[in-house]
């Protein structure tokens, strides 16, 4: 039986990077190609040599796909094609392909900060990696190689964000990197086709959460930050240079202007400008209102926010800052930060999860006292919120999509085990099919009933109904009898007579004998006319002949009885029968019922 | 070790034993493992050190309800400690050793079905294997783990085997890591060398079973995994054990090449090739490669008849010509990626060794019309890729020299190949307005590549002007670069015009990107070696300095939040004391050089010296005429110096960092009831 395997290298009952190996009809595909923040060395990449050693990478993968531009999802891209050496093909959606260098270069840069990091890739390594890029759109089926073909739906979460339908032959997988089932400011919400893979790998981040609605978050948020400028105070909103950032800059942006509010904001960096650059490029892949506005007025000019100037965080008064990077790890945001720490009029809000060995986790976790650099101490007495904004699909979302694709099995990954462990229940409860959650390195294996399409020809299906009443039923599935014949690549069920018409042979009849021994004491004709008694006795509705040539005929069989020669005793049946499907079946019967009938009554 | 951390482990042991899997963070036990290994490494006795550590050990292996993550932490961690001699022996008589290393054991509780267990459990057993009393714990599993479901395990498993062969080696009689242990610590010899042979036995006569031609798909992975392990073995093992394994393997390897299993020929050609050798000469890899690269683009001429077959497979696989190119590539002795880059590629890799290319052959010059033709017509290709391929080619060639014929001078190679600027200087200039930037950048790299002076200062301008409106990092950091490369190439000791030099390092400064003002930086370095070299006395040397504002781009730098920019900016200023603060007071020229640099600091911007006074420097204040010197030495540069030679992360990276947050975390989780809808979810980033 052909089977599917899905071996996560990351993101097996974790949400620390995604890497999940899928071999599939012979195909071996990478989904995803993450890093782990957490880590300063090369922990933070998936370990190829699980799959290959000396670097054979291209010779074992297919392809690899990439979901959307989250260094958990493509940060060990370069290292992978440029250190690691694999050179196969490479796909992502435009937009994926065009932010991605952005991000990994604003990586690299906290990377660069940290001193005795090693074995990290060049800005020449992550240009020539996206060379290798080959972009998908989004419902164009990309052929892979003659067997291997993907394609990409919309998945929400970020912009460029993809889900992917691979398939070879008549098996398939989808894979939904992240996505959300609910649109919120800028984007829309995930769709796929009803395709039915054998295996839906969904991510399950909010795996036990029905979140509470969106507007709500943003009420608070907006809340948050209007209480603090009134009071005077400054508000630090660290992020990545893109996703989050340009959520929340509309969010802003339009409640400064429905408020009339004179605050300034200001993006710190140069590259969240160059990212609002993309989100104006690309976008149709935005959500309707975004466009619809867009003829009017594009939602990423902004009014009310400028570009910022270190010397601006010393200005007094109130204002608004986003500054990378998103954990407070170093950099502008952390600069800020220590300048603002200290006034409990100001706030910091957090949109995101932060890794151990950041100041983001420390004051998330509540610490209040910060060593610093040079034996200092920073007394954080500025309010510290945390809110996610992530847009993930919950609990009810990803039912939502489940019911939209109608997989024959699901694998989730992405999430933390205790709640994929209840998500799993829910699923199996609610649709019947089997749901897995390997853990890294851990291998699922699903064995698929490769279905066939075969075409039927309009005479047999007529001859059938005829026999058998109205025409099939998927509920009531009913045996058909015909040909299969195989032309141009096609299957064609037809009936006998057209398929030797279509072929142009001639039929031909097979008969089949054996020989059977028996212990009877009777002669020859006694014995015979025994089995003939017998037979007519069990087989009643069938023709049963006794020939004067010393024959019995049952439908097609032939039944002739002789003596052995060493031992009068010893009878030797001799059996033949042409091969017709039916009449074997009801031969072997009833041969078992004349056996058995015949000798005990000896 | 830090006593402040000893202080605080006590706790941390009490809340990891409690934590079942409430821990903060999936790196924490990974993060303390490091700190207790470089503790290890650094020669210090942890049981010693930290008594606790046996306690803790003891609460969560007696535990039946400890949490699977943190007994694969405490086995590993117990590896650690047994690594040591002494400790191993401590551990041993309390008998934690042998409860904890019997599978057995772990079976019994029902734990083993977790990967995690199993593979603490050949971590934990692989570091104790560091001298020979370890080796008593050689388990068979080990063997069957070597297949296990889990990649992790079964790749563990297979190191661990590794591992232990390389350490039981033989290599020669006086010099193998067990007989040398043995010399030292002469107890029991005999059992530890009986240990060793059973334990090379074992494992040779496992290879030699478990490789074969493969019956099934339990079979077929068993071949796989040991497949791995002996190209492990192999490339680590020294003569008389790589022979006695290749021995042992040989007729086996053999079958299963003959039976051509496609599952296997990864796995297999990994044993077999070595990658170094070459199995035929140069020369004839070339012409092969040549003629298969030929046949790729439809050319059939040259090959013979009769190979049909191959021809369909082979014409236009962008596949073979890949794999063609980077062979072609790696024969010319260089490492070397889409079939245009790599064609490139292999084509500057070419000219930098065949260096004689003669214009008067007929078929050399007709070979660099096309090429011309060819870069033409890249030059404008739709796709971003191509066009910047395109770029860095001609930025290549413009790097290299050659020799275009005996009579004539070396000249770079776009101009021997290309017919010079008048061919590529226009496809370079069309090339700075490219949309996409790394083209954009490219082509400002390849113009800095040509040597042609005086085109170049016609260019400045340009360049500036990119500087100032481009809205890529990239093509600013290659504008600045450009500048390096003009300055430096320049002879004479003034840069060619002072005002274009202002506002470069001006608008570097105060640029967005972080590379950009490093590479900005890399020019006022170059210039302050420039001025003192040149002068050969501070006066003129700092004047200029200050024309230029290579003093003001120091002291910005310094105060810059990107680290590699400060640091940069520090090291420079430390260079500029030393040059213009000798130790005494008494030089004429350093007074000189002082009242120049008055000039120099007042007309500094306002506020980077508000920056400074703020980052403590107080004594410096703008309206207040001070000495160079003594502004120098008000900075603290050595102190700064000291903490930005340091990772950015080392304070909040640090093991004591790393107890206090397991410390908060456990008390902010105990807390965490009071403030619903707080709880930190662990998302993507």
């Amino acid at each position: 039986m052909p089977e599917i395997k899905v071996t996560p290298l990351g993101a097996g009952q974790d949400v620390g990077r995604s890497c999940i190996l899928v071999s599939i009809g012979g195909k071996n595909i990478m989904l995803d190609c993450g890093m782990h923040m957490g880590y300063n060395d090369d922990r933070r990449f998936p370990d190829f040599s699980y799959i290959t050693q000396n670097g054979r990478l291209t010779d074992f993968l297919d392809c690899l796909i990439i979901s959307h531009f989250h260094l958990d999802h493509c940060g060990a891209l370069p290292y992978m094609s440029e250190m690691v050496g694999y050179d196969g093909p490479i796909y992502m959606t435009h937009p994926t392909k065009a932010i991605c260098p952005i991000l990994l270069e604003d990586f690299r840069k906290i990377t660069v900060d940290k001193k005795g990091e090693t074995n990290f890739f060049t800005s020449q390594m992550i240009k020539d990696c996206m060379k290798k890029v080959i972009p998908l759109n989004l419902h164009q089926t990309v052929q892979v190689d003659d067997e291997l073909e993907i394609k990409a739906y919309y998945a929400g979460h970020v912009l460029g964000a993809a889900m992917v339908h691979i398939k070879v032959g008549s098996e398939s997988v989808v894979y939904t990197g992240d996505y959300n089932m609910t649109p919120d400011r800028h984007l829309g919400a995930a769709w796929i086709d009803k395709c039915r893979p054998d295996i839906l790998i969904s991510e399950s981040t909010y795996a036990t959460t029905i979140r509470d609605s969106k507007r709500c978050r943003e009420r608070d948020f907006l809340k948050k930050v209007h209480e603090s400028i009134e009071r005077g105070g400054k508000v630090l909103i660290p992020v990545f240079a893109l996703g989050r950032a340009q959520e929340l800059c509309i969010l802003l942006e339009t409640f400064w202007e429905r408020m009339n509010l004179k605050a300034p904001i200001y993006f710190s960096t140069g590259l969240t400008e160059k990212a609002n650059h993309y989100y104006k490029l690309f976008i149709t892949w935005t959500n309707q209102k975004i466009r619809k506005t867009f003829v009017q007025r594009n939602m990423f000019e902004f009014k009310h926010i400028k570009a910022f100037d270190r010397s601006y965080a010393d200005n007094p008064g109130p204002m608004v800052v986003f500054a990378t990077p998103g954990m407070l790890h170093a950099g502008q945001s952390l600069q800020i930060f220590k300048k603002w720490a200290g006034n409990e009029k100001n706030m910091v809000i957090m949109p995101g999860y932060c890794v151990q060995g950041t100041i983001g986790h420390k004051i998330l976790n509540g610490q209040r006292k910060l060593e610093m650099e040079g034996r200092a101490t920073l007394d954080v007495k500025l309010q510290v919120e945390y809110m996610s904004f992530s847009a993930h699909a919950d609990a009810k979302g990803i039912m939502q999509l489940i019911r939209m694709a109608e997989p024959r099995n699901m694998l989730l990954v992405h999430g933390e085990a205790v709640k994929m462990e209840f998500l799993k229940g829910k699923i199996e409860q609610e649709f019947s099919i089997d749901c897995y959650m390997p853990a890294n390195g851990e291998t699922t294996t699903v064995t698929t009933n490769p279905s066939v399409p075969v075409d039927i020809s309009l005479n047999l299906l007529k001859r059938e109904m005829a026999l058998g009443g109205p025409l099939p039923d998927p509920k009531k599935p009913r045996t058909m009898h015909g040909t299969l014949i195989m032309k141009e690549n096609s299957l064609k069920l037809v009936s006998s007579e057209q398929a030797l018409k279509e072929l142009g042979l001639n039929e031909h009849q097979l008969r089949f004998t054996c020989h059977v021994q028996l212990q009877d004491p009777h002669s020859d004709a006694d014995t015979l006319h025994r089995i003939y008694t017998h037979l007519k006795s069990v087989l009643k509705g069938y023709t049963i002949q006794h020939l004067p040539d010393g024959t019995v005929i049952v439908e097609s069989i032939v039944i002739k009885v002789s003596s052995s020669a060493e031992d009068s005793n010893t009878k030797v049946l001799l059996l033949s029968w042409s091969y017709q499907v039916k009449t074997w079946t009801l031969f072997l019967e009833r041969f078992t019922l004349i056996y058995n009938g015949v000798l005990p009554g000896g | 070790m830090d006593r402040e951390c000893v202080s605080l482990l006590p706790r941390v042991c009490e809340v990891l034993a409690a934590s079942g899997s409430s821990l903060p963070d999936d790196t924490i036990l990974e993060k303390l493992l490091d700190w207790f290994t470089a503790l290890t490494e650094a020669g210090e006795s942890l049981l010693e050190a930290c008594p606790c550590l046996l306690e803790f050990i003891s609460a969560v292996i007696h535990d039946t309800a400890s949490a699977p993550g943190v007994l694969s932490f405490t086995l590993r961690l117990i590896g650690l400690l047994a690594a040591a001699e002494d400790d191993f022996i401590v551990l041993k008589e309390s008998l934690v050793l042998d409860l904890v290393f019997s599978c057995q054991h772990w079976q019994e509780l029902g734990l083993w079905e977790d990967p995690c267990i199993r593979i603490g459990w050949i971590q934990g057993l692989r570091t104790t294997l560091q001298h020979p009393n370890g080796l008593s714990f050689f388990r068979q599993p080990l063997l069957q783990l070597q297949t296990d479901t889990s990649l992790f395990v079964a790749s563990a498993a297979n190191q661990m085997l590794a591992h232990v062969l390389l350490f039981c080696q033989p290599e020669d009689e006086q010099n193998t890591s067990v007989s040398k242990a043995v010399v030292e610590n002469p107890a029991e010899p005999m059992e530890i060398n009986q240990d060793c042979t059973a334990v090379v036995d074992a494992i040779s006569e496992y290879l030699k079973r478990a490789l074969g031609v493969p019956k099934g798909s339990a079979q077929l992975h068993q071949c796989q995994q040991t497949l791995r392990l002996l190209a492990l073995l192999l490339g680590q093992t020294k003569p008389p054990l790589h022979d006695k394994l290749l021995q042992t393997v040989t007729a086996s390897l053999e079958e299963m090449v003959a039976a051509d299993c496609s599952e296997l020929t990864l796995p297999l050609m990994d044993v077999i090739l070595d990658p170094d050798c070459l199995p035929c000469a140069p020369d004839l890899i070339v012409s092969g490669i040549l003629s298969l690269l030929r046949i790729c683009s439809g050319d059939s001429s040259s090959s013979s008849a009769g190979c049909s077959e191959v021809f369909r497979n082979v014409i236009g696989s962008g596949k073979v010509q890949k794999c063609a190119l980077e062979a072609l590539t790696a024969v010319s002795n260089s490492p070397g990626e889409a079939v245009l880059h790599k064609s490139y590629q292999a084509l500057v890799k070419w000219m930098s060794v065949s260096c004689a290319i003669d214009l008067h052959n007929k078929s050399h010059c007709l070979c660099l019309l096309d090429l011309v033709q060819v870069v033409k017509k890249r030059a404008c290709d739709m796709r971003w890729e191509v066009r910047d391929s395109t770029m860095e080619f001609l930025g290549h060639l413009g790097a290299m020299r050659v020799c275009r014929a005996p009579a004539e001078q070396a000249c770079d190679a776009s101009e021997a190949l290309l017919g010079g600027c008048c061919c590529t200087t226009p496809l370079l200039r069309e090339a700075l307005q490219d949309p996409e930037s790394y083209v954009r950048a490219s082509a400002i790299k390849a113009l800095a590549q040509t040597v042609m002076h005086s085109w170049q200062e016609g260019a400045a301008p340009t360049q500036e002007q990119i500087l100032s409106q481009d809205t890529e990092g990239f093509a600013r950091r290659a504008v600045v670069k450009f500048f390096i490369a003009w300055f430096s190439s320049h002879t004479s000791h003034t840069p060619p015009s002072s005002p274009s030099v202002r506002s470069v390092l001006s608008r570097g400064c105060a640029d967005l990107d972080w590379e950009v003002k490093v590479h900005t930086l890399e020019l006022a370095e170059l210039l302050l070696d420039k001025a003192f070299l040149g002068h050969g006395s501070y006066t003129k040397g700092s004047d200029s300095l200050v024309e230029q504002g290579v003093i003001s781009a120091l002291l910005s730098g310094l105060v810059d939040c990107d680290r590699p920019v400060a640091l940069k900016a520090c090291r420079l200023l430390i260079t500029l004391r030393v040059t213009v603060c000798p130790a005494s007071q008494g030089d004429p020229d350093v007074s000189d050089a002082t009242a120049n640099a008055e000039r120099d600091l007042n007309a500094l911007n306002a506020t980077s010296f508000e920056d400074h006074s703020e980052e403590g420097a107080s004594a410096v204040s703008h309206c207040e005429r001070v000495s160079v010197c003594e502004a120098l030495g008000s900075l603290g540069l050595d102190d700064k110096l000291e903490i930005l030679s340091r990772s950015s992360d080392h304070v909040h990276n640090s093991p004591l960092s790393l107890l206090q947050d397991i410390l908060t975390a456990s008390t902010s989780h105990t807390h965490s009831n009071t403030q619903p809808g707080q709880e930190v979810i662990v998302d993507c980033y």
